[in-house]
């Protein structure tokens, strides 16, 4: 790569690692979702900054056109990540069902309780309710 | 009323509603009329009707679930009901009247010759029940991958009449399947945790609401799913059943 690749490649990284430790700063971002997008401009600051690498490693893999490493090392990453937020997402599902069925059971129970509650405060009065809402 | 100790005998009839106040008030009344002994819970899966209102109304209990979590949730909703009222025995019924209550002796019977878990086969016995030529073919494949999976032939893998003992109850609680097709999962698993599981042939009504899905891409799609968690089913470890010979 040229070095004036290098140079706008740096600068990018620069500026997507300063947007993301603002969203983290922030709290819009966890600091565990926010290591993955780190470790992504880690990988481009090292190929920013050391020139010839991306060359030498593109020659010893044997990829012809040396910026195509880039986009695979890009790629590769960013499907990890995706990869990630899928875990998470069913994790997430998971709780989210637990908790919608705990909550509608509880709901019941807490229903039950309350008009047990009230037939044993009045029981004098009306021999048997049902209506209750 | 919600004492364990006497829930033991009695038996738990789990209806599973989305939606279901043109058929569900006549399905209670059935139950009502055939097995008035049982306790009836209808789980509304987070209908946009009044079909709680109407399940409550006709003296059922009901759970409301906050949203729709589609029927796997629903009925795992139901088993852990049943599991913390200490049911001995409960029935998976279905509210849009296509079961038949008075079936209900038949896929309980079995129950006490030490089966755990019961399906009520609509392709078991008698009766010419006419699947079109596409979806035939999914269910045979479905069928056969199942009859490998679980090491044993079932002839109705998606029925939603079944019956279950306290022991399949409290898998179920924890471990129900969430995917499309749970039925055909649930089986899978019971089979491989080493439960007893068997087959009845029971006559059937036709749906009374028609809403099968019949395109056929959804119907690959929904396959495709369905063998992609089977082949996945995990493989329990050391058998619950087992340790009790």
């Amino acid at each position: 790569m040229s070095l004036r690749a290098h140079i706008t490649l740096a600068f990018l990284v620069a500026l997507a690692i300063i947007g993301i430790v603002v969203l983290v700063r922030r709290r819009h971002l966890k600091a565990k979702y926010s290591l993955l997008w780190l470790s992504l401009g880690a990988v481009m600051v090292v190929i920013a900054a050391v020139p010839g690498l991306l060359d030498w490693t593109a020659e010893r893999l044997g990829i012809w056109y040396q910026p195509t490493l880039l986009i695979l090392l890009g790629l590769a990453l960013l499907l990890l990540i995706v990869v990630h937020f899928s875990y998470e997402l069913t994790r997430s599902e998971n709780r989210t069902r637990e908790l919608a069925e705990q909550l509608a059971l509880l709901r019941l129970r807490v229903t039950e309780l309350q008009q047990k509650f009230d037939s044993s405060a009045d029981d004098n009065d009306r021999g048997s309710d049902s209506s209750a809402s | 009323m919600q004492d364990r100790a006497d829930n033991r005998n009695s038996v738990l009839v789990i209806i599973p509603a989305f939606n279901e106040h043109e058929t569900l008030p006549s399905t209670l009344a059935e139950l009502k009329h055939t097995v008035p002994d049982y306790d009836v819970v209808v789980i509304d899966d987070g209908s946009t009707d009044n079909t709680a209102d109407l399940a409550e109304a006709h003296g059922a209990i009901c759970v409301r679930l906050p949203f729709n979590l589609g029927i796997g949730g629903a009925l795992r909703t139901g088993f852990r009901f049943a599991v913390e009222r200490g049911y001995g025995r409960a029935i998976q019924f279905d509210a849009d009247g296509q079961h038949d209550a008075s079936q209900i002796a038949a896929i309980l019977a079995p129950l006490d010759e030490g089966a755990d878990m019961v399906i009520g086969s609509r392709f078991a016995g008698v009766g010419d029940y006419h699947v079109g030529r596409s979806r035939g073919f999914a269910m045979g494949i479905l069928r056969w991958s199942i009859q490998h999976l679980a090491g044993q032939k079932f002839t109705d893998t998606s029925s939603g009449f079944r019956s279950f003992d306290s022991e399949m109850l409290a898998m179920f609680a924890t471990d129900y399947p969430i995917e499309y097709m749970d039925s055909a999962e649930a089986l899978v698993l019971a089979c491989r945790a080493g439960f007893d599981v068997r087959e009845v042939p029971v006559s059937m009504r036709e749906r009374a609401g028609g809403q099968a899905s019949n395109r056929s891409f959804r119907l690959v799609y929904h396959y495709l799913r369905v063998l992609v968690s089977l082949a996945n089913t995990p493989r329990r470890g050391p058998n619950p059943k087992a340790a009790t010979p």
